[in-house]
């Protein structure tokens, strides 16, 4: 079952109505384990292909009972077990060949199962879990079918806390994710999908030197827009399946391409993900850090170390090839190069005279424009291969990438800058002291506007939907 | 919008709920009157003729008559009407010494509703046969656009007008949608439409469905849209029972009754011709569903043949001493099959009339003898491809 898709829709549509009509909460338990079985079940006809998915799934329940029994003394072992578990599942390049399981099997959504079997392997270990958790719960947790594709990772204390009960509010509130996800996918994503295809095909690439500038432009500028809005796109619309369900899922994205410098980026831009890698990498990481260096000079360069390790690890998760490590190396490079040079300017300028350089319209708005760039021309690691890039490089040349990436910093401070006046003044527009964009009668009139488009390039076009790229990871 | 979080007031009253009912349906009838001013703003049409007068039940155009058309797919085309109201470039007094000239009877394919008249296949055919006969070749295009009946019978009657005109050979151009019309006479007490002071809901629903989809700009721009996609277009064709019968064997008692009534008009006006001495060409124009079947669909429907038609329409052409011209076994079709028709509208492009034009030169020059001298295959500009191929039958 593709996620998302009017399919998949019906799906939860009926699924919640069958929930919301048990009273009982054990009823509502074993109802949801139904639904989240019923939707794993859609990936493969014969039970034999979740087997490896099944034992990752109850080795991480083992482990979980040992350590909630108090045995907790081999904590690190589990945790590196289960790592290796989860590498050799996903047949990482550094597994052995000779170990891996040469045969097809269901590995939809492993790597958000992963998070939440770690996370809840880390906090049994560590105490920090309130109670036990029982095996239904523990499964309707790993395997929630409306975040088990892409995610939102959630850690196992926010999806326990009290659910929210149906109401009209909630349907509501439900239906704007959805429309507003679906819209996103479906619609804008799917146009700049086209655009991309078309932007970033080297066979498309003249000798004449704008259609190079073109190009190189758009390598870098198209794919961030198209990721953001089909993988946010998806992620509102679970969002919105799930609170059909009574469950809240944290929200992946806050507006990223406002951030003025990538740390800030990296804490808008996936933020389940990195949330998760600052709570089990980045801050047990630190704390190990300084306890073991005890120069105060280093203190500040500790803190880049740290941040260098962490988004190293967040590209690298996003897949087995080189590229990938590369596009870590670039991701921890990009966030450690820009503390550094926070440390720097604070160290020149001074503490207060840089805060003031920050709060300067001018200087935020090119910060924010070279942010943009730099994710952009990263980004290219994680779509394209070396082969591809190598072709295209040595078709467009030196001269046109360098000033095709002044170009895209160039319209992108100007257009983001643009966007952020825009918002500011239709956030100002009120009635009666109700901002206009906040009014249900606005939200409804969008949500009809955005469903009648949606059902117009449903029904006429019939186009289907862009794959969620992140489904892939 | 991602994490923006907007305050909710625990209650709606009643009158809120009508107030957010009432925007859903403002928002949609907005859309619409958006959707429908941008179409009608891209796409302009004027359909109407206004060089177009009925008679007696039969359309005429006006001597030395000028309009300017537009169906929304298209692009503007002048029409001009000849002294005798016939489109065509040449005037219908005497033929020239040493010329040659061709009638055409037909309805609006046969006009060349919506394209250029040199884009239509006898102004092709008038540029390439004057250059393949080494003298002049005239057309005198005597078809009637706008069909409020039974066309051919309507063809027949004016066919003494066209063997007057002296022609080396009479055309006959016949499409599918032409015998459509052809419709068994309602047995009696049968109402199609509500009685007098009745109300049918279905019929009204039905027909008020039917004015939209025609009127609506909008809609045209979205059927097009849809229409894009080959295997959605077929889908739709084929689910349309009569309309696509004629693509399905055998043919169905309706198919059969209006294949007779052809003949019937093929019979009187071959028996018109061969007094006249003037030999009778059948050519016959093929619609989307029938190049996309033929050339690049054919497989996956099964009782569909795409070549029933065309072979049936040879058979009575043979039958009375006919030549036949198909233009649906001209292979350079499926070069590019979806540029071929105005696809909401139907009518062939000028891309198709070229192709019309290969197969009704490859008939007259191999089977009309005033044709016999000039050499086969089009020059440039009258087709799009090579010689063409079409299956001409006597």
């Amino acid at each position: 079952m593709i996620v998302p898709s009017w399919e998949f829709l019906g799906f939860v549509l009926i699924g919640a109505a069958i929930f919301n009509l048990a009273r009982n909460t054990r009823a509502n338990q074993f109802i949801l384990l139904a639904v989240n079985i019923l939707f794993l079940a859609s990936f493969a006809a014969s039970p034999v292909l979740y087997l490896p998915f099944a034992g990752f799934v109850l080795f991480g329940f083992g482990v979980l009972v040992l350590l909630q029994s108090g045995r907790r003394a081999y904590l690190a072992t589990w945790i590196l077990l289960t790592l290796l578990l989860f590498c050799w599942l996903k047949k990482y390049s550094v597994v052995p060949q000779a170990f891996v399981l040469h045969w097809r099997y269901v590995t939809i959504g492993l790597s958000y199962i992963f998070f939440r079997v770690m996370s809840l392997v880390i906090d049994a270990g560590q105490g920090s879990l309130k109670e036990p958790v029982g095996f239904i719960d523990y499964l309707n947790y790993t395997l929630n079918f409306t975040c088990i594709t892409a995610g939102p990772i959630q850690r196992y204390q926010d999806y326990k806390a009290p659910p929210v009960p149906l109401s009209v509010f909630v349907v509501g509130e439900s239906a704007r994710h959805i429309i507003l996800g679906l819209f996103k996918v479906q619609i804008v994503s799917g146009a700049l999908y086209l655009l991309l295809q078309r932007a970033t095909n080297p066979a498309t690439i003249t000798a004449a030197f704008d259609n190079r500038l073109e190009h190189a432009a758009a390598e870098a500028a198209v794919y961030p827009v198209y990721l953001y809005f089909n993988f946010s796109g998806y992620t509102d619309f679970v969002i919105g399946c799930a609170l059909l369900f009574g469950l809240v899922l944290p929200e992946n994205f806050n507006r990223p391409f406002v951030s003025c410098n990538f740390i800030e980026f990296w804490s808008r831009w996936h933020m389940s993900l990195s949330g998760w890698l600052k709570t089990y990498v980045y801050n047990p990481l630190l704390m190990f850090l300084m306890r073991r260096v005890t120069v105060a000079a280093l203190e500040p360069f500790l803190a880049v170390f740290a941040f260098f390790v962490t988004f190293f690890l967040v590209g690298a998760w996003h897949g087995q090839t080189s590229e990938f490590l590369f596009f870590g190396l670039l991701q921890g490079g990009g966030v450690s190069v820009n503390k550094l040079y926070q440390i720097a300017m604070g160290m020149i300028l001074g503490r207060r005279s840089y805060k003031a350089l920050g709060a300067n319209p001018v200087y935020a708005a090119i910060c924010r424009g070279v942010t943009f760039t730099w994710f952009g021309f990263t980004l290219i690691w994680f779509w394209s291969n070396w082969g591809d890039m190598g072709l295209t490089a040595n078709r467009l040349g030196v001269a046109p990438i360098i000033l095709g990436i002044l170009v895209v910093i160039g319209v992108a401070t100007c257009v983001l800058q643009g966007g952020i006046w825009l918002a500011a003044a239709v956030g100002r527009l009120a009635v009666r002291n109700t901002a206009i964009i906040d009014s249900r009668y606005f939200l409804v009139a969008c949500a009809t506007a955005m469903t009648v488009a949606l059902l117009a390039v449903t029904v006429i076009l019939n186009a289907p939907a862009p794959e969620i790229v992140y489904k892939a990871f | 919008m991602d994490s923006a979080e907007h305050p909710v007031t625990r209650r709606i009253s009643g009158r809120e709920y009508a107030l957010l009912a009432l925007t859903v349906v403002l928002t949609v009838a907005f859309l619409a009157a958006l959707a429908e001013g941008t179409a009608r703003l891209i796409w302009p049409e004027e359909q109407r003729d206004t060089c177009e007068v009925w008679q007696n039940g039969t359309a005429h155009m006006h001597p030395n008559c000028q309009s300017i058309v537009k169906v929304a797919e298209g692009s503007w085309v002048v029409n001009r009407y000849n002294d005798c109201g016939y489109r065509s470039a040449a005037a219908c007094g005497p033929k020239p010494p040493g010329s040659l000239r061709v009638a055409v009877l037909g309805t609006s394919v046969s006009r060349g509703y919506w394209i250029a008249y040199e884009d239509s296949f006898s102004g092709r055919l008038e540029r390439t046969l004057s250059q393949q006969c080494r003298r002049p070749v005239e057309f005198q295009n005597l078809s009637i656009g706008a069909a409020r009946g039974p066309v051919w019978h309507t063809a027949a009657n004016r066919a003494p007008e066209a063997f007057r005109l002296g022609p080396s050979a009479l055309v006959l151009v016949v499409t599918n949608y032409d015998l459509m019309l052809y419709m068994p006479p309602a047995p009696p007490g049968a109402h199609s439409a509500p009685a007098v002071g009745g109300f049918n809901l279905a019929f009204t629903v039905g027909r008020l469905r039917q004015e939209f989809l025609s009127d609506s700009r909008a809609a045209t721009m979205a059927m097009h849209a849809a229409y894009t996609d080959e295997d959605r277009y077929l889908t739709f064709f084929l689910g349309h029972g009569d309309s696509a019968d004629f693509l399905r064997s055998p043919f169905s008692p309706l198919w059969r009754y209006r294949l007779d009534l052809f003949e019937q008009t093929v019979a009187t006006l071959s028996k018109l011709s061969q007094a006249a001495g003037v030999p009778l060409v059948i050519l016959f124009s093929p619609g989307r569903p029938q190049v996309v079947l033929a050339h690049t669909k054919a497989a996956g429907h099964a009782g569909i043949d795409p070549f029933l038609f065309p072979r049936a329409l040879g058979e009575i052409a043979r039958r009375h001493g006919a030549v036949f011209a198909d233009a649906t076994a001209t292979e350079d079709v499926a070069a590019d099959p979806d540029h071929l028709f105005y696809l909401v509208d139907g009518h062939p492009t000028p891309a198709a009339h070229a192709y019309i034009a290969q197969a009704l030169d490859a008939a007259l020059v191999s089977q009309v003898p005033d044709f016999k001298d000039c050499n086969s295959g089009l020059a440039d500009g009258a087709g799009a491809g090579p010689a063409a191929s079409s299956r001409a039958v006597k």
